[in-house]
């Protein structure tokens, strides 16, 4: 089995992340300030020649309520699955579960954390669909190993040259 | 601080990003980003106005379309990196 250094780092430091967490409120400042973060590559800019075409992602923890579970918030260490959703799917299909932020304005005018109909304006093409995850996870591992790299796989299935984020 | 990570997987699989948030300190680093000055959870805005969200998503692709250098674009008071620009 080869090693994994980077599980090895977490897994150190989820005790007392999850003690930080038990104290009454929630210690996220320590908890979410100490977590390893793993090697990142080096980023030049990488030119889109053509036209775009923009997969749009955000961290708001959006799904789709006729057809997806919601997200766990219940979860101490927060949720590290995702979710694909048609671009175009109604307004009132869409809710989010993500109780870090006020989530009041985002349920009056989802353009705040899902820009579709901006983006649209800005004349490009977009993706098929839009991919989200929940901002609160601390399961790196699962999202570093799994999550991240199927939202990737989803943005390529849609022909995306380009991605807009909006952490939340 | 996920984001970084999305940004991270996407870039290496040559997919350009650009990011819309309201910290600075998160999005250190990566190769576009855009700072707007509303709080958590309203990244594009008041709700219901549509020529901010506007504004917002056409400085974003810009960003995609016309930055030679890695950018920070601050939408707010300040401005940082390498492409520039107030409001």
């Amino acid at each position: 089995m080869k090693r994994d250094r980077y599980l090895e780092q977490w897994a150190a430091w989820l005790p007392a992340a999850l003690a930080w967490l038990d104290q009454d409120p929630p210690n996220y400042r320590e908890s979410e300030g100490t977590i390893p973060t793993p090697q990142r590559p080096a980023l030049g800019i990488q030119r889109v020649d053509g036209p775009l075409r923009v997969a749009l992602l955000s961290s708001s923890a959006a799904y789709d309520t006729a057809t997806q579970a919601p997200y766990n918030e219940s979860c101490v260490i927060g949720d590290s699955s995702w979710r694909a959703f048609p671009y175009d799917l109604p307004d009132d299909r869409i809710d989010f579960a993500h109780e870090h932020f006020d989530r009041a304005p985002a349920r009056r005018d989802h353009e705040l954390v899902l820009p579709r109909r901006a983006l649209r304006a800005a004349g490009v093409e977009t993706a098929a669909h839009v991919v989200t995850w929940s901002g609160y996870t601390m399961d790196w591992p699962s999202l570093l190993n799994q999550t991240i790299p199927q939202m990737v796989a989803r943005v390529k299935a849609d022909g995306a040259n380009a991605a807009l984020l909006v952490p939340v | 601080m996920t984001a970084s990570l999305v940004v991270d997987a996407l870039e290496t699989a040559g997919i350009p990003t650009v990011v819309v948030g309201n910290q600075r300190v998160p999005l250190r680093g990566l190769p576009r980003v855009v700072i707007t000055r509303y709080e958590r959870g309203k990244n594009f805005g008041e709700a219901g106005d549509v020529a901010e969200h506007q504004r917002i998503a056409a400085a974003a692709i810009d960003l995609l379309r016309n930055a030679t250098a890695p950018a920070l674009l601050d939408l707010g008071v300040r401005t940082l990196g390498a492409v520039t620009q107030s409001r």
